[in-house]
C-alpha cells in the first residue's frame, strides 16, 4: 500500500523519487525529515504530495523570526463568554506538520518545536499532553541564506532522522517540469487520499517487525565508528546515529516489499541518516568536501557481511 | 626497529670489542683488501644510517656520484637521466628487495596493480581507476592508507612503489597537479628504501660475519672475503671493518641480538601471523566450512568474475554486483540471478530447507553449464 503512495507521488513530481521514499520511510520509523535545498526545487510541493496521499490530518507553518513557541504550540486563551481560560491547540497538534523555512524561526521556537519532536508531547502551562500517532515534522530549510535565520544546531539537527538534500532536477527532467507545470499543480491540488490512517499506523507497526539479520547490526556499527575514525571528521556517528540506520533501512525494505533488511537498505539510508550528524574538519571543509562525500566514500570501504 | 636493533647491537658490540682487543688487531690485516678504495669509518658510522647524506660518508665513488645524483632529483626522469648512478641505484635496491623499484615505469596498470598485495589498497585504487573520481580527499584518503600499511609492514616496499606508481599515472593522465607531488614522493620513497637496504645489508653481513667468526673460533684466520663466499650477487654495497671478538662473547651478543630482533619485531611478526591466519580462514571460511547455499553462491560469484572480469569488493553487496554484471555475461545472467536471490533469501530473510537449497543447487549446475557452453 505504501508502494502505491511512492509510484503515485512519483508519478506526479518529477525526479523526487528518492526524496518521497525516504519521507516515507521516516514516517514510518516514527522519526522526522528535513530537506533542504535551495528555493524553487519543490520542497513543499513533495511534503505536500505525500501528505495530501495520506489520509492523515496535514498542517502548515511558515517560520518567520517573530513566531512564538505558543503559537506552535498552542495556549490557554480567557474565554469572556464563560469566564474561563480554555486550551486552543496549535498547528503542532497534527499528524504531518509542514514547517516550511524552520530556520527562520528563532532559537527558542525552534525548541519548543524540536522538543515536542522529540518527547511526541506537548506541555502547555503544566499540561501534557501527548501528540496523536502518527506524528511527524517535514521541515524545509534552504542552505544558502545567511541573513535573518538561526541556523540549527547540530545538537537539533540530530533530532531529524534523516535529512535529504533536495537538489536541482536533471535536464531532461527540467524540460518535464517545464512542460507539465500547469499538470503537475493541478494534480497536486486534485489529490486524494490513498491510505487511511488505520493503514499507517498498521504499516508502522509492520515496518519495526522487519527482519534484520545479526551481521547487519555489526554492518552498521562499523560505518557509524569510522564517521569517527575518518580524517576529514570531526564529530562522527552517535549511537543516535546508529538507530536511526537501522530503523530507517527496516522502513526501506518495508516499501520496497522485503521483510527483511539487505545490505542495499542499510547503504540507501546511511546518507540521509548520517550526513547530518557528522561535522568536517574546517580544512576539509574549506576544500569544499561535503559529509554526504565522505559517508559515500565510508560505504565504498566498508565490508558488507560476508559470506 | 632496525634502529633500536642496530643500537642495542652496537652497546654490545663495544663492550665485547673492548673484552677482545688482542684477537681485533690480530685479525684485521685480513680485511684490509676487501675494503680497499672504501671510506670506512667503523662501526658507529656504519650503523647510525638514516639519510643518504650518511651513507655517502661510507660509500665507494661510485656508488656516492649515484647518491648524490639521487639527492639532486626531484623526478623519476631525472634519476633514470643518467644510465650509470640509475644501475647502480637499481643494483643495490634489486639486491635488497628483489624487484626493480625504479623501473616499474616500463610496467603496464594491470602488472601494477598484480604486485600490490594489499587488498583494500588495491581495491581503492581500482575503484578510483574506474570512477575516475580524482577529488583531493579521495587521494587523501588513498595515500594515508598507503602510509599507514606501509608503516604497519601490510604492504611489500615493491607493492607500495607500484601503488604510488598507478596513482600517479592516473593523476597525470586527468591532468591532475598533484601527480607531481605524488612522484616527488616516490623519489622519496626511493631513497628510504635505499637508506633501509644498505643498512639491512650492513646488518646481514655483520651477521653474517659473527656467524662465520664463531664457526671458526679455533683459527681466527678469517679473511672477509672466504668468509663471505663467492656465489653471492656482487653489487655496489658498502662495507664495513668488523672488529674480532671471543667465540663465548660473540655467542652471547648473536643471543642477545636475536632476542631484540624478536622483541622489536614482534608486532611486525604478530601482524604477518594475524594475516596469514586471517587468509587461511578466510579461505576455510569461503570454500569449505559455509553453508551449501552461501557457497554456491561464493562459487557462483568466482565464475562470473572470471567470465565478465568485474571484481565484487569486500563492499560490494550481492545486489551491486548483479547489477554490474547485468548484460555482460550473456545465458550466465538469469541462472546467477536466480541464485543471488537464493542467497539474499537464505542469508537475510533467514530462509532455508531442502527446497531453497536444491532450487539454488538448480541454479548452480544451470550456470555452470551456461559458463561449460560460453567457453566451448
Amino acid at each position: 500500500m505504501i508502494a502505491k503512495v511512492v509510484e503515485k507521488a512519483s508519478s506526479i513530481l518529477v525526479e523526487r523519487d528518492n526524496e518521497i521514499k525516504l519521507m516515507l520511510a521516516s514516517l514510518l520509523a516514527r522519526g522526522h525529515i528535513l530537506l533542504e535545498g535551495v528555493p524553487g526545487v519543490a520542497k513543499t510541493y513533495t511534503a505536500k504530495t505525500v501528505a495530501s496521499l495520506l489520509s492523515l490530518s496535514f498542517k502548515r507553518i511558515q517560520m518567520t523570526p517573530d513566531l512564538l513557541p505558543s503559537d506552535v504550540t498552542g495556549g490557554f486563551v480567557y474565554d469572556q463568554r464563560t469566564g474561563e481560560f480554555k486550551l486552543r491547540k496549535g498547528p503542532i497538534f497534527t499528524n504531518i506538520l509542514l514547517v516550511d523555512e524552520i530556520n527562520r524561526a528563532s532559537p527558542r521556537t525552534q525548541s519548543a518545536l524540536l522538543e515536542a519532536m522529540q518527547e511526541r508531547q506537548v506541555t502547555i502551562e503544566g499540561v501534557t499532553m501527548p501528540l496523536e500517532e502518527p506524528f511527524m515534522v517535514i521541515a524545509t530549510q534552504n542552505p544558502i541564506e545567511f541573513e535573518g535565520v538561526f541556523p540549527l544546531p547540530e545538537a537539533q539537527l540530530d533530532r531529524f532522522i534523516a535529512r535529504v538534500p533536495v537538489g536541482y532536477p536533471s535536464t531532461k527532467g527540467f524540460i518535464e517540469i517545464l512542460r507539465r507545470a500547469d499538470e503537475i499543480e493541478e494534480a497536486i491540488a486534485n489529490l486524494t487520499p490513498m491510505v487511511s490512517r488505520e493503514d499507517v499506523l498498521n504499516a508502522i507497526k509492520e515496518a519495526s517487525r522487519v527482519r534484520v539479520e545479526d551481521s547487519l547490526y555489526e554492518y552498521i556499527a562499523r560505518i557509524v565508528e569510522e564517521s569517527r575514525r575518518h580524517p576529514a571528521v570531526k564529530l562522527g556517528g552517535s549511537p543516535r546515529a546508529g538507530i536511526a540506520i537501522v530503523r530507517l533501512a527496516k522502513a526501506w525494505a518495508y516499501i520496497e516489499g522485503r521483510g527483511y533488511v539487505i545490505p542495499d537498505d542499510v547503504k540507501a539510508v546511511a546518507i540521509p541518516a548520517l550526513a547530518h550528524r557528522i561535522i568536517l574538519n574546517p580544512e576539509y571543509e574549506v576544500e569544499g568536501v561535503k559529509p554526504e562525500a565522505v559517508i559515500k566514500e565510508i560505504l565504498g570501504k566498508v565490508p558488507v557481511p560476508r559470506p | 626497529m632496525l634502529r633500536a636493533f642496530a643500537v642495542s647491537l652496537l652497546l654490545l658490540l663495544s663492550m665485547a670489542s673492548a673484552a677482545s682487543a688482542p684477537i681485533a688487531s690480530s685479525s684485521q690485516l685480513n680485511v684490509a683488501d676487501v675494503l680497499e678504495n672504501r671510506h670506512t669509518p667503523g662501526f658507529p658510522g656504519i650503523l647510525n644510517i638514516t639519510s643518504i647524506d650518511d651513507l655517502l660518508s661510507v660509500s665507494s665513488p661510485d656508488v656516492r656520484k649515484a647518491l648524490e645524483k639521487l639527492l639532486q632529483c626531484d623526478t623519476l626522469e631525472c634519476i633514470e637521466g643518467d644510465e650509470f648512478s640509475a644501475n647502480i641505484l637499481k643494483s643495490i635496491l634489486y639486491n635488497s628487495t628483489g624487484v626493480d623499484i625504479i623501473g616499474l615505469r616500463a610496467l603496464s596498470d594491470s602488472q601494477l596493480l598484480d604486485m600490490i598485495d594489499d587488498t583494500s589498497i588495491r581495491g581503492l585504487l581500482e575503484s578510483l581507476n574506474r570512477s575516475g573520481n580524482l577529488g583531493p580527499l579521495e587521494i587523501d584518503r588513498l595515500v594515508n592508507e598507503l602510509e599507514s600499511a606501509r608503516s604497519r609492514g601490510s604492504i611489500s616496499p615493491q607493492a607500495y612503489m607500484a601503488a604510488l606508481e598507478l596513482l600517479r599515472r592516473m593523476l597525470e593522465r586527468s591532468g591532475n597537479p598533484q601527480g607531481e607531488v605524488i612522484e616527488r614522493r616516490q623519489v622519496e620513497a626511493i631513497r628510504e628504501a635505499l637508506v633501509e637496504a644498505s643498512r639491512r645489508g650492513l646488518l646481514s653481513e655483520l651477521l653474517e660475519r659473527i656467524s662465520g667468526l664463531y664457526r671458526e673460533s679455533q683459527g681466527w684466520s678469517s679473511s672477509f672475503n672466504s668468509q663471505r663466499g663467492g656465489s653471492k650477487v656482487e653489487s655496489p654495497r658498502v662495507r664495513f671493518e668488523l672488529p674480532s671478538v671471543s667465540p663465548s662473547i660473540l655467542m652471547l651478543i648473536l643471543l642477545a641480538s636475536l632476542a631484540i630482533i624478536t622483541l622489536f619485531s614482534s608486532q611486525r611478526l604478530g601482524a604477518l601471523i594475524a594475516s596469514i591466519v586471517r587468509r587461511r580462514e578466510g579461505e576455510e571460511v569461503e570454500f569449505r566450512d559455509i553453508p551449501l547455499i552461501p557457497g554456491l553462491y561464493w562459487s557462483g560469484v568466482r565464475l562470473i568474475e572470471r567470465v565478465s572480469g568485474a571484481r565484487m569488493d569486500a563492499s560490494t553487496t550481492h545486489r551491486e554486483f548483479l547489477a554490474r554484471i547485468e548484460g555482460k555475461v550473456g545465458e550466465l545472467e538469469r541462472p546467477f540471478k536466480g541464485l543471488t536471490l537464493s542467497y539474499e533469501l537464505y542469508r537475510y530473510a533467514g530462509l532455508s530447507g531442502r527446497g531453497v537449497e536444491e532450487q539454488a543447487l538448480r541454479y548452480y549446475e544451470d550456470l555452470e553449464r551456461a559458463s561449460r557452453v560460453r567457453s566451448s
